[in-house]
């Protein structure tokens, strides 16, 4: 004879054994997606960094970097917050910043033990050179000495890279197109580039970095977005070589160790916009990874490259901690905080 | 035994709450592939074209009549040979699927034997001169690609007929991508040319409704009514609207085809 304790046992039992598939396949549903190819995946975790933004809002976010300590600066051009700082968990630790509406390029640079940024803004065509407390050490002015910059308007910085003796170089992304370099105390000393489709022109001089690994002479990393490609240039601004990303208009080259890493804001292999995904380069400059994305050959044996999950809307930065996690900036995607691609 | 099971189903419960801080599959949504057809016309050899589509997703096709078949091979041939407008999407669960593609297909249209632009063009959007206009193919999304012609200043276009023909309307094919500038808002004026008198038919102006976020391919069709040795379209491309954030500068216009009905 049933008793109805047993029955409710029994109730518990078929209720979990109806319920234990479908739980099962939510489960299932629910694992954590992974993304990225060979030895680089990652999980996505987009709840990292979200803050209440009615205190500390963001508008397009831009760059991010590291600092020794493991803080992550994020530069956005909200002007109620230009810089927000976390802590490796993605609590906010601090912000400053109200000056920089056209807050674009963040570069982290340790000047003798002390490390320093360098925020370019192109609605301000300036240059700044801060503390990690926001305090301006030093102004860089478009260079009007060279005639393409006698208007000053002409000057859209989007990115620096510093040299190890502290000169800075400055991609001008969303102007005239001109790598200028100029010496530690900020006068010009070398300019290149310019807009064009030749080998050593641009089409959105977007992004720059300085290359040092390997022991090989310095040598600086510069993005062509618009022609999705990067072009490798001596510091003297002699072009080395192009290498070429079909389908993938990338923003900045980032190195961390021996790699490579790009936010592509789109790509032209898919048909909706915000199409950009992360993607990854080893020592040989092949491409081995990419979050969100996938590659495939064409016709012409070249691989193209295209989104094909919509993880990400415009990715614009990428920046990579010790721990090889991956922290994704985006440009014009809802005033959205970056994305955590969690290394597996 | 069955309080382990009960135990085994609550802690089930808990290991699934516990996945919430990662993105699941089954929350992410497929890209929207780039797919065209090889004509835009309903012929027996006009085929859908997917160069990138990935190996492991499925192609959804619905038909005009709504029928659905899903093709695991992209390179595999579905004839778009019906008058109207096929749907397509990807699927490869459990991911969502991507959004819907649609592909019109077209009667074609009457015979043109000449089509020129009458203003210098911009070179960087005239890779594939004024005959791709009349070449029956729809371009794709990317207005770098040499299926589209654009500009943003006034530009005329002349078309040629080999015999006097009756125009009852003409179709253009336009772009609608406003993160790019390119916003298909501009006068038209359509003028006729028969038997060596020219005639101003129309001044029309149109402008493209949509999202800002979105970009698509639109065909506008305009009533003629006429009959024609030449006809002269000339365009002036307006301002971009006052909801586009570049308001006040103008837009710019991109074509990738014209048939005459």
């Amino acid at each position: 004879m049933t008793s109805r304790r047993n029955f409710l046992q029994s109730g518990m039992f078929l209720g979990a054994a109806a319920l234990s598939p479908a739980l099962f396949w939510e489960c299932a549903q629910g694992n954590p997606l992974i993304v990225g190819h060979g030895d680089f995946t990652y999980k996505v975790n987009p709840n990292w960094g979200v803050l209440d933004a009615t205190k500390t809002p963001v508008k397009d976010c831009h760059e991010m970097v590291q600092t020794q300590n493991g803080d992550l600066y994020l530069l956005t051009n909200h002007t109620k917050n230009n810089i927000l700082v976390y802590t490796l968990d993605g609590k906010l630790k601090k912000s400053w910043g109200t000056q920089f509406p056209g807050a674009h390029g963040l570069t982290l640079f340790d000047e003798n033990g002390t490390e320093v940024l360098w925020i370019t803004d192109y609605e301000r065509n300036q240059v700044f050179k801060t503390t990690l407390e926001g305090e301006i050490l030093l102004t860089i002015n478009a260079p009007q000495d060279l005639e393409v910059y006698k208007e000053k308007g002409n000057f859209k910085p989007t990115e620096t890279a510093i040299a190890p003796d502290g000169s800075i170089y400055i991609a001008d992304g969303y102007g005239a197109q001109m790598i200028t370099h100029f010496d530690p105390q900020g006068n010009l000393v070398n300019a290149f580039g310019g807009y064009g489709t030749e080998k050593d022109k641009f089409q959105n001089a977007h992004g720059i970095c300085l290359d040092q690994r390997f022991d090989k002479t310095p040598t600086l990393l510069i993005t062509a977005r618009e022609q999705q490609a990067v072009k490798r240039f001596s510091l003297e601004g002699v072009h080395q070589n192009t290498i070429s990303f079909p389908g993938a208009n990338i923003c900045r080259p980032v190195i961390h160790n021996d790699k490579c890493y790009f936010s592509v804001l789109k790509s032209t292999g898919v048909s909706n916009e915000d199409s950009g995904f992360v993607m990854i380069l080893n020592e040989k400059d092949e491409v081995v990874s990419c979050p969100g994305a996938s590659f495939n050959e064409t016709d012409n044996g070249q691989s193209h490259y295209h989104q094909n999950l919509r993880l990400f809307q415009y990715p614009h930065d990428v920046c990579i901690d010790k721990d090889e996690n991956i922290y994704v900036a985006q440009w014009n995607s809802g005033n959205t905080y970056p994305i955590k691609l969690e290394r597996v | 035994m069955i309080r382990i099971l009960g135990l085994f189903s609550i802690l089930l419960l808990f290991g699934c709450k516990k996945q919430t801080t990662y993105t699941a599959a089954s929350s992410v949504q497929l890209a929207t592939p780039l797919i065209n057809s090889s004509s835009l016309f309903a012929t027996e050899n006009n085929k859908i074209e997917a160069p990138y589509l990935d190996a492991e997703l499925g192609l959804e096709v619905h038909s005009i009549e709504g029928k659905k078949r899903t093709v695991f091979n992209s390179k595999e041939n579905i004839a778009l040979d019906e008058i109207g407008t096929y749907r397509l999407r990807t699927v490869n669960p459990p991911f969502l699927p991507s959004e819907w593609v649609e592909l019109k297909v077209l009667p074609e249209g009457k015979a043109i034997e000449s089509i020129d632009w009458i203003t210098d063009p911009k070179p960087s959007y005239f890779k594939g001169g004024s005959a791709v206009l009349i070449d029956g193919k729809s371009a794709d999304f990317s207005f770098h690609s040499k299926g589209w012609t654009g500009a943003n200043n006034p530009f005329g276009l002349k078309v040629q007929f080999d015999t006097t023909t009756r125009v009852d309307s003409l179709t253009l094919g336009v772009l609608f991508n406003p993160s790019a500038w390119i916003y298909p808002i501009s006068e038209l004026q359509i003028k006729i040319q028969k038997d060596r008198s020219e005639v101003i038919l129309k001044d029309i102006d149109f402008k493209v409704e949509g999202n800002l976020n979105e970009q698509k391919h639109v065909f506008l069709s305009f009533e003629v009514g006429e009959e024609a040795n030449e006809m002269q379209l000339d365009f002036i491309p307006k301002n971009l609207p006052e909801e586009h954030p570049g308001a006040g500068t103008p837009a710019w216009l991109f074509l990738d085809e014209l048939i005459i009905y």
